[in-house]
């Protein structure tokens, strides 16, 4: 028995040192560096938006969200037919001329005179100006002409110390007009048209493109109407009794209107049922529903299926 | 003060230093004494097995060169005198246990033979009791180191993986590098318990119906030698 208790021992010893140098450090499980994939969270909402747009028209992904390019100068000129001109062109009409020649005329009188030799000779006898000049006060946008004379009569140099009081006295009652009549008219101008160039996308016509009915809003519509429904359990296959109501509404949540029934169904049981959904949809209403984004919910389509009701 | 110790304890603990040595060093005391209980288990019931396969094979072989003796022709006497002068075991044991009650029997002036048949079987019978004692002595133990080494490993391991679990408790860090370390300990417990306990219940199986043959072939002989000598007290009557 000693022998044998030596001759475990001995092999149990020799084992453990065999095991402590064989296998003294255990291999590391060293995984092949994986590249990270980048995950990134998507809102519902960007899913449920409503596009602006009209119905007939082909979906456009590609919004035309940027204003178009201010147009260069020469093609507004090429665009005037069209009636939107009037804020797209800013070609002079008559009014626009006196309105933004006469400041120049009044403050500086050196400035108008390289165009004035031409009209100097052809228009303005010298003796008029006179009478002219009376009328200019009131009479600003009446007609080109007498302001044309106008602006020749700087040139005159015996009557400057006549004329310096008199664009004083007209100051004050030019600028509220004037600065608002500039305001009106050199706006349009810069901004560009609303009208763009880009094709319209299919949409709501009373869409908005902000207007996001949530994922969550939806639900919360579809579960104040569960509240209210009784499907017709009692009837054959009423698992398969798939309603599909088109209803609208009005601002304040309330249905607009009879639903319309969108599909059909052999199931001598489906009339009951459709009477069911839309018992449901009018017990239940008003609605409450964020009012801000009435164009999403005006018009709802909903599928009453008792499946989820009856919990198959 | 609890966070930079845990912090400590992992980064001493990097998987650099996970040799087994350093998993029995790291292991907890109580992890510890059931390694070294089970190691010593296992070194116990290995020096069994060695023994009692040498002291099975020894026996074997003492069986058949006395059947080859006993059944070559040779008086019994001879064989007696032969054999009763040295420690005998197995076979020889037995003969010479009913021999030496024969020969009780008729020394003197009255030899005792009427129911000299039952003394010899019982004294036999005694014989063969004290030799399946002999060699089945100690196989309980490869019995017991069978059934509980995996329970007193998978004690350790229980324990290891408490101490680990508290040590995520302290460190509140779910990281595995926390954990890993004192599980990988608590398994090693469970490992020298399996270690132990397989070869102990293989050989326990095989030792056991080695000695039930052995003690068949003797109780056989037992009954022969019986027949044998129960037609001599016959023909003497």
């Amino acid at each position: 028995m000693r022998n044998a208790l030596i001759a475990s021992a001995v092999a149990h010893v020799g084992i453990l040192t065999a095991g402590l140098i064989g296998l003294s450090s255990v291999q590391d499980l060293s995984a092949p560096p994986v590249d990270s994939l980048p995950v990134d969270l998507v809102p519902v909402s960007e899913l449920t938006t409503l596009q602006l747009g009209s119905k007939k028209e082909k979906e456009i992904r590609e919004a035309a969200v940027e204003p178009t390019k201010t147009p260069p100068q020469a093609k507004p000129k090429t665009e005037e037919a069209p009636g939107d001109t009037k804020i797209d062109a800013p070609k002079p009409t008559p009014g626009e001329k006196t309105a933004s020649v006469a400041p120049a005329a009044s403050e500086p009188q050196p400035a108008p005179e390289p165009p004035q030799p031409e009209p100097e000779p052809e228009v303005a006898p010298k003796e008029e100006a006179p009478k002219a000049q009376a009328e200019l006060g009131p009479d600003v946008k009446k007609d080109e002409s007498p302001l044309l004379n106008v602006a020749t009569r700087p040139r005159t140099k015996p009557k400057p110390p006549v004329r310096q009081p008199e664009p004083q006295k007209e100051q004050p009652k030019f600028d509220p007009n004037n600065i608002a009549a500039l305001l009106n008219k050199t706006q349009p101008a810069a901004s560009g048209s609303q009208a763009s160039t880009q094709q319209a996308s299919l949409g709501s016509a009373q869409g908005r493109t902000n207007v996001r009915m949530t994922q969550s809003e939806l639900n919360a519509l579809r579960s104040q109407i569960a509240r209210c429904w009784n499907p017709p359990v009692g009837a054959v296959g009423a698992e398969a009794l798939i309603v599909r109501l088109q209803f609208s509404m009005s601002r304040t949540g309330e249905v607009e209107g009879n639903p319309v029934v969108l599909n059909s169904n052999n199931n001598p049981a489906f009339n009951a049922a459709v009477q069911s959904a839309t018992r449901a949809i009018f017990r239940c209403g008003p609605y409450s529903l964020p009012a801000n984004k009435y164009e999403a919910w005006q018009t709802v389509i909903l599928n009453f299926d008792p499946r989820e009701m009856l919990g198959y | 003060m609890a966070q930079t110790e845990a912090v400590s304890q992992v980064t001493l603990a990097g998987p650099e230093s996970l040799s087994y040595f350093s998993m029995f060093m790291d292991a907890d005391v109580v992890v510890k004494l059931v390694m070294i209980g089970l190691i010593l288990a296992s070194v116990w019931s290995w020096a069994i097995i060695i023994d009692k396969v040498t002291l099975f094979a020894r026996t074997k072989r003492q069986m058949d060169r006395f059947e080859n003796v006993f059944w070559s022709g040779q008086s019994l006497e001879e064989l007696y005198k032969s054999l009763s002068s040295r420690a005998n075991n197995g076979m020889a044991a037995l003969f010479i246990a009913a021999m030496k009650e024969w020969k009780r029997s008729h020394e003197g002036d009255r030899p005792a033979i009427a129911s000299l048949q039952q003394r010899i079987d019982r004294v036999m019978d005694l014989t063969i009791a004290r030799e399946t004692e002999r060699l089945e002595k100690r196989l309980m133990f490869l019995a017991t180191v069978g059934s509980a080494a995996p329970f007193i490993g998978l004690f350790g391991t229980v324990w290891g993986i408490m101490n680990s679990f508290a040590s995520i408790a302290a460190s509140k860090n779910t990281s595995l590098a926390v954990v890993a370390p004192g599980i990988a300990e608590a398994l090693f417990a469970t490992g020298l318990g399996l270690v132990a306990a397989i070869p102990a219940v293989i050989a326990y199986n095989k030792l056991t119906s080695d000695s039930g043959k052995l003690t068949a072939r003797m109780e056989g002989f037992a009954d022969e030698f019986s027949a044998i000598l129960s037609r001599r007290i016959d023909e003497r009557v």
